[in-house]
């Protein structure tokens, strides 16, 4: 549905994307991770055609993407991170204005701005101003805007930013849902359970270069990290220390504040090992973890930064 | 047709401030329009003084004085009670009371003594009638002299005509400004202050980065939504320029429709929409937060009234005031507002500086516009 090849975009001297390659097909929730900076909002702005770039090429729904791609356009949607709506207009009209920018038909633009406000649940706000909606009712009042014309494709941009609990799960559902109805989803966010959760492959993006892409299984294979013990309230030597560290699959640790964190490269049995090595040493411990990689490891990992740096 | 209709649904939420500034302008236009026509009213009175007599003598002399006085002002005549003379002097009834004695002609022509005169104190317009009374005093004492009887005295100074006054009317409109060209005067507020807002606070609305982003990637052609846009501006600036039109015809009725020069007035205002529309697209461009536009529309749109003859006529303005006025184009407006008020005929010179202003006026419009697009390209440009 896109494919991306060798894209470089330059800001002045600041090399924004370097060669970026990508490849989302059709029916994916195709999550783009990366730090701030990294370059995701450029990439989306070039596959938008919102951006000239210097070199590469991109093409949507087998097209060159143009500004003037309007055939294309008529099949995408964007959630931008900022709620982009007009304050002036009700929360109908906000969508049947977005909407008509698709559909011109009155009757079914009509049904439309219907279905996209049952979609997110907005039925009793509908004639309420923007700045009478919540944080989370505005979020959605948003996404509403973004996909009422039922594209193809949809570019989401953080939607969950500053969401309260109810209401993301809602706006989880909801992308879920538009996936289902056959809407290839393109996810950028910064909260690493929601990419986890819907997304079925995820591209890492650091220096405007993509650094691993894959499902989460894949990407959590492409790091060292198999499994991390962590063993609180436990006073050890530095003998032990060192035995611990010879046990099989051990890669790392970490001992402060009588904690020890242990990392494998992978393994089976590894918490029953080191249990085992305690009691032989009649060390006294108190709560025990044994915790599988998450996409923050991943991302750890392999940018070797938080994904808010 | 959606971005238009967006255009003017956010328009209709602003309907109120459209409508404020149309009733302040009204307001101004119709009060400045009243003090006009009351001082206007006060400077004849001042002409043609309320003159009472209290006549003690009944002779010959003292009728004459009387239908001489009769010619210049208007006379009544009271009874000789000093209550009454008092009440009518304090409530302001007259401005003068003259009492005429017994004896008038033989103490006034012949011991000279002068007569009892009473005015409202404070007044001056009184040594007018005053001197009346000497020059007819006078007068029946160089007749008598040169050996004419009272009677035909009398009969030579009432045969005098008071001398004629002739007003050349170059202009057509004897010296008085038409009441509807206060309405025009004025119009620049309500035209800056309600396009300048309404469409500022739209333009805001538009060029929020992300709603921006969201009707740029939309299917709707780049083109087709300027086009829309345009066409929104224009409909409003015509809704307000038929209002404006609208309340000073429902005003002035036949007199304003019968102007020989309405198309000009027409014509001027229909420039001044455009460049008002023109700097409305140009701040719209600049400002940035919907709480900005108030903060600058205000000071924008009262300080080139200021500056410009809307509010104080061009004549009153200083000369350094209106060198630096012809820096904005109100000034030009207002150039031409005055000279239609003052000529009925708009030929020779007067067209060619009309014309000047109308020219002026659009150069102005078209600036603005090619500000506001080098702005919008340069912002392009710096994003991509």
């Amino acid at each position: 549905m896109i494919k991306i090849e060798n894209l470089v975009k330059r800001y002045g001297e600041l090399l924004a994307l370097d060669h970026l390659n990508l490849e989302i097909h059709e029916g994916e929730v195709f999550g783009l991770l990366g730090p701030n900076g990294s370059g995701k909002t450029t990439a989306i702005n070039c596959i938008l055609a919102l951006l000239k770039y210097d070199k590469g090429s991109i093409k949507v729904f087998g097209q060159e993407m143009t500004p003037d791609s309007y055939e294309a356009k008529r099949q995408i949607g964007i959630v931008p991170q900022n709620v982009a709506v007009f304050n002036e207009m009700n929360v109908q009209e906000n969508i049947d204005y977005f909407c008509g920018l698709y559909i011109r038909d009155n009757e079914q633009r009509k049904q439309l701005v219907q279905e996209a406000i049952s979609f997110v649940g907005l039925e009793d706000y509908k004639k309420m101003r923007p700045k009478q909606l919540s944080g989370g009712l505005l979020r959605r009042l948003n996404i509403a805007c973004g996909i009422a014309h039922k594209p193809r494709l949809i570019f989401m941009d953080e939607p969950t930013v500053a969401v309260d609990p109810q209401s993301r799960n809602k706006i989880l559902e909801g992308i879920q849902k538009l996936n289902e109805n056959g809407s290839t989803i393109i996810y950028t966010s910064h909260y690493m359970e929601e990419v986890e959760q819907i997304c079925t492959r995820i591209a890492i993006i650091d220096h405007g270069r993509s650094v691993a892409i894959g499902t989460k299984e894949e990407l959590k294979k492409m790091i060292k990290t198999g499994e991390t013990v962590t063993i609180e309230n436990v006073i050890f030597q530095p003998e032990n220390l060192a035995e611990i560290k010879e046990l099989p699959h051990v890669f790392n640790l970490k001992y402060e504040e009588a904690t020890i964190t242990i990392q494998y490269s992978g393994g089976k049995h590894n918490l029953i090992r080191v249990l085992n090595y305690l009691q032989q040493q009649e060390i006294s411990f108190g709560r025990v973890f044994s915790e599988l990689p998450t996409l923050n490891d991943v991302f750890l990992e392999i940018t070797g930064k938080e994904l808010r740096d | 047709m959606t971005v238009f209709k967006g255009y003017m649904k956010i328009t209709k939420r602003n309907i109120g401030f459209i409508l404020m500034y149309v009733a302040i302008f009204l307001g101004v236009s119709i009060a400045m329009q009243a003090s006009a026509s009351k001082n206007e009213g006060s400077s004849y009175a001042a002409e043609k003084l309320d003159i009472a007599v209290v006549d003690e003598d009944g002779g010959m002399l003292a009728k004459g004085l009387e239908n001489y006085l009769k010619q210049y002002h208007e006379v009544s005549y009271m009874e000789n009670d000093e209550g009454i003379m008092q009440e009518a002097i304090y409530y302001e009834n007259v401005d003068l009371i003259i009492r005429i004695p017994v004896d008038f002609e033989e103490n006034c022509l012949e011991k000279g003594e002068e007569l009892k005169v009473t005015k409202v104190p404070g007044t001056y317009n009184s040594i007018y009638a005053q001197q009346q009374i000497n020059t007819f005093l006078n007068e029946v004492k160089t007749y008598m002299a040169a050996g004419y009887s009272m009677e035909d005295g009398l009969e030579k100074i009432a045969a005098q005509k008071p001398s004629e006054v002739n007003l050349i009317d170059l202009n057509g409109n004897s010296g008085q400004m038409p009441g509807y060209a206060y309405m025009f005067r004025y119009a620049p507020y309500m035209f800056l202050a309600a396009l300048c807002y309404v469409l500022g606070l739209i333009l805001t609305a538009f060029q929020e980065k992300d709603v921006k982003s969201r009707m740029l990637v939309s299917a709707t052609p780049q083109r087709r939504q300027v086009g829309e846009a345009i066409l929104s501006f224009l409909v409003l600036g015509v809704t307000l320029f038929i209002i404006d039109i609208g309340i000073t015809f429902a005003l002035n009725g036949r007199e304003f429709l019968e102007a020989p020069n309405l198309i000009y007035y027409l014509a001027n205002t229909f420039v001044l929409m455009l460049v008002c529309l023109a700097l409305a697209f140009l701040l719209g461009m600049f400002i940035t937060r919907a709480s900005l536009v108030n903060t600058i529309v205000t000071p924008l749109s009262l300080g080139m009234s200021f500056l410009c003859g809307v509010f104080v006529p061009l004549s009153m303005l200083g000369k350094g005031v209106k060198k630096f006025a012809q820096f904005l184009p109100v000034y030009w407006y207002e150039v031409n507002n005055d000279l239609l008020s003052e000529y009925q005929s708009v030929e020779g010179s007067v067209r060619n500086t009309m014309l000047k202003g109308y020219g002026v006026q659009l150069l102005f419009a078209a600036a603005f516009i090619g500000i506001a697009l080098a702005v919008s390209k340069y912002r392009k440009q710096v994003r991509n």
